[in-house]
């Protein structure tokens, strides 16, 4: 109680100094994640829902989307599982460098994933089909393209923009967490014996492709 | 930090080879997937198959990538509740919408 | 590190040297769990005077038929504000993060959560989803008024949420969903802290009921809170965008919504009673000074509840427009929760019979929790059943069914929660006599409240209606639950004032002034700062009052 002599107001030690508990670490972690899967489970709730709902509508909307792109996105998004752990088994086997350029090529994979899918929702948005601010609509505008769809069609691309836009935030999240893991490995805070910030990261990456799995099929393929 | 990260069990011996085993693995489905699309398979079959598929793909990142294979049994116990409770949201809601009589 | 009185600092005195203008940090701060469940407590009961307080306005504006004091759209909103800070502000976060907060990690024999800075994490989002909670108010302020808000209730139903006071009703539903990310962080919390943190020799069957309690309402949080998450910003969306996920008009399915909605807020209700339940079964054993009857059947009956509440959400739909196949399969699974329900009722009684009653007032509130649960329980059973339900459907029976099921149980199980575990958190004791008093004005305040809801209900009062046609017996009966409303509100307040009178100036007690067995009384009064000068080893079960009766676990 003495080593904060000095300070302006009382700061409370942790208890924890001497409590290391990486298996509780982990499983808090999973517990985030079960945290994620319903999260996105509601968004799949819902379009499963109006699917059935819509089901020409979703099919006709479905088929406009590109399936080349959103393979080339899957495979980089699986590419970037790969490296995450590839860069986990460096560590463990005491390769700093390796697992640095592991990171680093995450990183990159998911500045692609995010270049491809702005590039994407670019190619929409020419077409009129766009989630604008109400505010910013003028009449005879680009939205009311989307406004003038089947009633399927337009919640069939409000999901999508949704369900695909979340996803993409949490990709962002994710290659902001790897740039600073990047720099705990620099400083040896991860290191062989303590890989924990990276499992975990790994793991919130993992489930960030997991999700992507489910939507690739769900947009690009059943058309 | 103190030494008590040596006490951190893995039982495992990590390697490179198994990753790359299983990224090919979903890259093989990946391609299944896509190529089953072009198929001109009836709606339901078409749906099943992407997400039988989508089910394994998700099974190996859970398994392998994300260690699952090597975590405690109440690790996947969890996971399975989670999925479970999932799962019970979806079919509870779908005793409505198929069974709705106006529509 | 003496200082006399006591052998070691307590929790409370570990900043006294830090006295200055910035000594609210040293609340602010802390990452004790200890302080942040005093903090929770404070925050809780604060905003419940509020709500308390726009609760009587509404009863005084019903007392008699015509327009009193306020207008259709004011009483609009001054429900709308009762039960969002009830629900989001108070009792949701009240009941696990108070208690849980301060006597979980007690309880188990640890040092703290496992995680305090993401505990204290989570107290600063309740305190910023509280903000953003009430500083919806001052949107859609209406002509000649000086404070607006949401007025769609709680339960944003478009699509007339979609339609009035944008502003307002999206940052309520902000403010829920940001309040929901601390509950989740509490309750990811708590599961691994129970799972990686028990004292040695503390297995799961030797575990305080109220532990298990706790346990199962951190599974509900972390597996329902985010589907409502979602949803609400899904229509926060919808408004600001071209699309309409709940706007038929645009294709939607209202309807939707509210299975989204309550896919998370059916199984909120047993957040709200599972850790009221949980206190009261530790009150049950301490004041009757006997083993709990059916140990293993109470713990696994709180995780019966709360599996099954994941099966049970569209009883509040029944009349929505729901498949009459949906319909069945809900109303069959709503009387399922009856059953881990009742074997929680029969365990306390059994509890009870023969043992060493005593009627301080934490075994008062306890039993008035059972006597008014019972009432809220199976009057749920009516609401449950289909036919029933088509008649009872949004009148006052249902608003005196769960205020009997939330305030008569959560609440009073709160209460009684906080006048058992009131020594142990501030070393001192209330005032005896006071708390019996104030339990007696709440209980009959309470019952004077909601018993003719019942009544006016059946007899075809419709719930957030403003006004009434005036007939013979319901004038009476609505007058009757308004004096009901103020009768308990004195309660309240004698009830807080005698809690916050006593904090500093209470007579001191010693560590275990009720004789408990579970852990938080073996340490010192109030707390050291890591609980425990030595982590204890457990040998003994939690209610070890050396009685055998059958059907105790330890033959």
């Amino acid at each position: 109680m003495s080593d904060n002599e000095g300070a302006f107001f009382y700061v409370s030690e942790t208890p924890h100094a001497e409590h290391v508990d990486r298996e509780g670490d982990r499983l808090a972690m999973w517990l985030f994640l079960f945290t994620e899967i319903l999260l996105f489970g509601a968004l799949f709730l819902a379009y499963s829902v109006y699917r059935t709902q819509y089901i020409d509508d979703f099919e006709e909307a479905a088929s406009h989307l590109n399936t080349t792109v959103g393979t080339v996105n899957t495979l980089i998004l699986l590419l970037s599982s790969l490296t995450v752990v590839v860069s986990i088994v460096a560590i463990r086997k005491g390769n700093k460098m390796l697992a640095v350029a592991m990171m680093f090529i995450t990183i990159v994979c998911g500045a692609a994933f995010l270049i491809i899918k702005s590039f994407e929702w670019k190619e929409k948005f020419a077409h009129g089909i766009q989630l604008s601010l109400k505010t910013t609509v003028d009449a005879g505008g680009a939205s009311e393209i989307l406004g003038n769809l089947p009633h399927g069609q337009q919640v069939f691309y409000g999901l999508y923009f949704v369900m695909t836009g979340l996803h993409a935030l949490h990709v962002i999240v994710g290659m902001i967490i790897f740039a600073i893991v990047t720099v705990l490995i620099f400083k040896d805070v991860i290191n062989k014996k303590d890989v924990v910030i990276l499992e975990n990261t790994g793991l919130y990456w993992h489930i960030v492709d997991l999700i992507w799995i489910f939507l690739f099929p769900l947009y690009y393929l059943i058309g | 930090m103190s030494d008590h990260h040596e006490v951190e069990e893995q039982h495992h011996e990590p390697t490179y080879g198994t990753p790359i085993i299983v990224f090919l693995g979903l890259v093989a489905f990946t391609c299944i997937t896509v190529a089953s699309s072009s198929l001109n398979l009836t709606r339901s079959a078409s749906v099943i198959l992407a997400m039988v598929i989508a089910t394994m793909k998700a099974s190996l990142v859970l398994y392998f990538f994300m260690h699952l294979k090597y975590e405690k049994p109440y690790f996947k116990v969890f996971l399975f509740i989670a999925v479970l409770t999932l799962s019970v949201v979806f079919m509870w809601t779908f005793l409505d919408y198929p069974f709705r009589l106006y529509n | 590190m003496s200082n006399g009185a006591t052998s070691h600092i307590s929790y409370l005195d570990v900043d006294r040297k830090y006295k200055g203008p910035l000594s609210f940090l040293n609340w602010l701060w802390s990452i004790d769990h200890k302080r942040i469940g005093v903090m929770y407590l404070y925050t809780a009961f604060l905003f419940f005077l509020v709500a308390v307080g726009i609760g009587v306005c509404i009863k005084l504006e019903k007392m008699y038929p015509g327009q009193q004091y306020f207008d259709p759209d004011t009483y609009n909103r001054l429900f709308t504000t009762h039960s969002v800070i009830m629900i989001f502000l108070f009792i949701i976060p009240a009941l696990p993060s108070i208690f849980g907060n301060f006597f979980l990690p007690l309880m188990i024999g640890a040092k703290d959560v496992s995680f305090p800075r993401i505990n204290l994490l989570s107290y600063w989002v309740y305190l910023l989803g509280a903000l953003i909670a009430l500083s919806g108010l001052f949107f859609h302020i209406p002509e000649g008024h000086w404070i607006g808000g949401a007025n769609t209730g709680w339960t944003f139903t478009p699509p007339y949420s979609t339609q009035e006071g944008a502003a307002a009703v999206s940052t309520t539903l902000l403010a829920a969903f940001i309040l929901g990310w601390g509950t989740i962080l509490t309750g990811i919390n708590f599961i691994v802290t129970i799972h990686r943190m028990r004292a040695p020799g503390l297995t799961w069957f030797k575990l305080p009921l109220f532990v298990w309690a706790s346990y199962a309402t951190s599974w509900i949080t972390v597996l329902a809170t985010p589907v409502v998450g979602i949803t609400l910003m899904l229509q926060v969306l919808e408004r600001f965008m071209p699309i309409g996920w709940f706007d038929p008009a645009k294709g939607g399915d209202p309807i939707l919504f509210q299975h989204m909605f309550w896919i998370y807020s059916h199984p909120a209700v047993y957040v709200m009673i599972l850790p009221a339940m949980g206190a009261v079964t530790e009150i049950i054993a301490v004041f009757s000074q006997r083993t709990i009857f059916g140990y293993k059947a109470i713990a696994f009956s709180s995780i019966g509840i709360a599996a099954v509440g994941y099966f049970v959400w569209a009883h509040h739909m029944f009349l929505v427009g729901m498949s009459e196949t949906a319909q069945f399969v809900f109303s069959f699974f709503t009387f399922l929760v009856a059953i881990p329900t009742a074997i929680k009722v029969f365990n306390w009684t059994a509890t009870l019979y023969k043992g060493s009653i005593k009627l301080d007032p934490p075994m008062l509130f306890a039993l008035a929790f059972i006597f008014n649960f019972s009432i809220g329980g199976l009057t749920g059973l009516f609401l449950g059943a289909l036919s029933v339900d088509v008649h009872l459907h949004d009148t006052d029976f249902v608003v005196a069914h769960f205020h009997y099921t939330m305030f008569g149980g959560g609440g009073f199980g709160l209460f009684a929660a906080v006048h058992y575990w009131y020594p142990k958190m501030f070393g001192r004791m209330y005032n005896m006599l006071l708390a019996k008093i104030s339990f007696w004005v709440l209980f009959i305040g309470f019952n004077t409240l909601y018993i003719p809801m019942f009544l006016l209900g059946l007899m075809g009062m419709p719930r957030r209606y403003h006004d009434y046609v005036s007939r013979p017996y319901f004038d009476d009966l609505q007058k009757l639950s308004s004096i009901g409303a103020m009768i308990l509100a004195t309660g309240v307040i004698l009830m807080l004032f005698n809690w916050a009178f006593h904090t500093k100036r209470g007579k001191k007690v010693g560590d275990n002034p009720w004789n408990g067995k579970t852990l938080e009384w073996q340490t010192q009064t109030p707390p050291v700062l890591f609980n425990f000068d030595e982590i204890p080893i457990v040998t003994k079960g939690p209610y070890d009052y050396g009685d055998d009766h059958e059907g105790s676990d330890k033959k």
